[in-house]
């Protein structure tokens, strides 16, 4: 599904990925840990195409595409899925009036007529019912004076609405009490399907109680220097992330 | 009589019909009462001896009067088609319909219990105490060309009293349209709400496009103690209009005026909202405008606190596209006894096109000590974090700009109470703004 190979980039003149690799295939989950400034949320800006981050090396290809050449809202209707760290608050535009335009854009690109109006707001109502959110939520501005698990469940909603193919969880877990990382986490696992691949960035392995990754990744400058199974993110647990400045390779 | 010859510059404009005018004071509604007669020809020696103001005066420096002045316009238009298109009228409002400055009847629903409403011309004659007494203007700065002509040249308008506690539940709506070309329509509306006195009124202003017109309108509002009134402003002018309308309130202690405007139309338009503010009253002035093509638009605020523990809250949004202007400028006075004065003041500003222009100026003018006022005005583009969050959502560019213009402004708008005028209001800005982006990327 994805495949990145050599991947380099950079922000602002500074390199940040120097060379990455990682395969990808439909329904895997995939955790990606590493210090602070190692390149994790480089790697999801890259992967959904912000302006700001610039590719320098390297190939990405999703489902066939050459991902880097697509604009970032191409990027979305093709199936990929970012679920941001710091979600944007968009007031005056109502969260249900988001989703609308978001479903119809995917919809129209894939060749499916616009969503009728009643069939939306069941399938939205059914959505935020799971995700243990009123229905006055759908009418705020979106993100608008949300608190830090509301934004959060409020991006795995977007993405429970749009069905991405390849969703990219940014540091979901930060900020969340363990009673919203469990609802957060029971909307991703919710999600799991033999066609829908996670890539999972984050720092601390908590997240990894709830949702259950089949791969973990260690990153660090701008490489993965350790692949493994769930195992891997216990023992970065145990052992932390200095052990990485005197790895081998490094 | 002095001042009827046009002053210097002026040649060519307006200012050279004074005379048809006076001769025209003779004809309008209400001529004849000796009072009314002085009132409209002191407003008219006044008007010819200022002459339009000009951007050497600071009220008037981003929006010369001279701008409303042309010669072509006539007071006395053609025979008025009683017709005009209903939907214009908002649904459970009553609504009174005006149309190229002339009351045009519309459907009569009995009035509730408390509430009077009459043409100016009947109040003349029925209440001539109370209208004398609400002739004069707030401020000295509320005199000027613009009202002046109005106050010289107004025959129709209504006439509306709530009286003492009751509360109306219906909006009322002013509907003012225009629809014949160079005609000068000048209306002029008193309202009155007495003690404890509630209302909504809505004043919405239409004409059609490529027609050259000038609508002038002045609503006096006058809230006696702990009254309170809604009041909402749709300006929707045709693109070759030229609209003025002043709102100039006095606010008996406790009073409670809250006013929303939203402002599209016409080539060139002003709306002016004074107030002067007794003892812990009230006002909230909140709006919205969006100036597109070659719109010029301009919103003056001017409140006066004149006695203490009054509180005001100025929150407005501007957006210019295309080769449009906008202006704001609002001014906060506070008294030397206005004691616990709490003022605030934001405007804030977005230019989507590079020949796009918006003016904002605070003007505080703060006589006494022992008082909280803030302001803060901004202009700026649009977020291009937030862009990508929609672009990420699968929203194109050119959809997420027009998604993220309509927010700032409905931030706003959705605070507009009558349901029906907030869906009108969401719906012109969503159908503008699409024309408006869809333009500027093709640039």
């Amino acid at each position: 599904m994805l495949s990145i190979r050599h991947l380099e980039a950079r922000v602002e003149e500074k390199p940040i990925l120097k060379g990455l690799n990682l395969e990808i295939k439909a329904g895997e989950v995939h955790a990606i840990m590493g210090p602070n400034g190692s390149g994790k949320s480089t790697l999801s800006h890259v992967l959904a195409g912000r302006p700001g981050y610039e590719v320098t090396g390297g190939t990405v290809t999703f489902d066939g595409h050459d991902l880097l050449s697509l604009k970032p809202e191409e990027r979305a209707r093709e199936g990929v899925f970012l679920a941001f760290q710091y979600p944007v608050e968009i007031p005056g535009v109502s969260n249900i009036y988001l989703l609308k335009a978001a479903l119809n854009a995917v919809r129209r690109h894939r060749g499916e007529p616009e969503v009728d109006a009643m069939d939306f707001l069941q399938l939205v109502k059914a959505r935020i019912r799971s995700l243990n959110l009123d229905e006055q939520f759908l009418y705020r501005g979106v993100n608008e004076g949300f608190s830090g698990g509301e934004k959060k469940r409020n991006e795995i909603l977007q993405m429970a609405i749009l069905e991405p193919k390849l969703c990219i969880l940014d540091e979901t877990d930060s900020g969340l009490d363990i009673d919203a990382l469990k609802v957060v986490a029971d909307g991703v696992n919710a999600l799991r399907s033999s066609d829908r691949s996670f890539v999972m960035v984050t720092h601390y392995q908590r997240l990894l109680d709830y949702i259950k990754p089949d791969f973990v990744h260690v990153l660090a400058q701008g490489q993965i220097v350790r692949s493994g199974g769930p195992e891997l993110a216990h023992e970065l647990e145990a052992k932390g992330y200095g052990w990485l400045e005197s790895a081998p390779g490094l | 009589m002095v001042g009827l010859n046009p002053p210097r510059g002026f040649e060519g404009s307006i200012m050279e019909r004074l005379s048809t005018f006076q001769t025209l004071q003779g004809t309008l509604p209400g001529a004849g009462l000796p009072w009314l007669d002085q009132h409209r020809r002191e407003s008219l020696v006044a008007f010819g001896a200022q002459g339009f103001p000009t951007t050497r005066d600071e009220e008037w420096q981003y929006l010369p009067a001279s701008s409303f002045s042309g010669s072509q316009f006539q007071l006395q238009a053609p025979k008025i088609e009683e017709t005009f298109d209903r939907d214009l009228m908002l649904p459970e409002c009553l609504t009174l319909v005006f149309k190229d400055g002339r009351r045009i009847p519309s459907d009569q629903t009995p009035l509730p219990q408390g509430l009077e409403i009459l043409d100016i011309k009947e109040a003349f004659v029925q209440y001539p105490e109370e209208v004398q007494a609400l002739l004069d203007l707030p401020e000295p700065a509320s005199q000027h060309s613009l009202s002046l002509l109005v106050a010289a040249l107004a025959g129709e308008g209504v006439w509306i009293r709530v009286t003492a506690g009751a509360h109306i539940e219906t909006p009322i709506q002013i509907l003012q349209l225009s629809s014949s070309p160079d005609h000068l329509s000048a209306l002029r509306h008193f309202i009155s709400l007495e003690k404890n006195a509630e209302a909504t009124v809505i004043e919405t202003h239409a004409g059609p496009n490529q027609t050259p017109y000038l609508a002038l309108s002045m609503t006096r509002i006058k809230l006696e103690e702990n009254a309170s009134l809604d009041h909402y402003k749709h300006q929707s002018e045709g693109d070759q209009g030229r609209h003025f309308g002043g709102i100039y309130v006095d606010q008996a202690p406790t009073s409670r005026f809250q006013q929303t405007q939203a402002a599209f139309g016409g080539a060139i338009a002003r709306t002016e909202i004074h107030s002067r503010l007794d003892r812990a009253s009230e006002c909230v002035l909140e709006g919205v405008f969006l100036a597109q093509d070659r719109t010029q638009l301009d919103t003056h605020t001017r409140l006066r606190h004149a006695g203490p523990h009054a509180t005001s809250r100025d929150d407005y949004r501007g957006i210019a596209g295309g080769r449009g202007r906008g202006v704001f400028q609002g001014r906060i006075i506070v008294e030397p006894g206005a004691q616990k004065t709490q003022a605030e003041m934001q405007c804030r500003n977005l230019l989507l096109s590079r020949e796009a222009e918006i003016d904002a100026k605070p003007q505080l003018e703060i006589h006494a000590d022992d008082v909280k006022c803030a302001h803060g005005l901004t202009v700026g583009q649009l977020d291009p974090g937030a862009i990508f969050y929609l672009a990420s959502r699968g929203v194109d560019e050119d959809e997420a700009r027009q998604l993220l213009t309509f927010g700032f402004a409905n931030e706003i708008v959705e605070r507009i109470r009558p349901v029906a005028l907030k869906g009108r209001i969401q719906h012109e800005l969503g159908q503008r703004l699409t024309q408006s982006i869809k333009g500027s990327s093709q640039e």
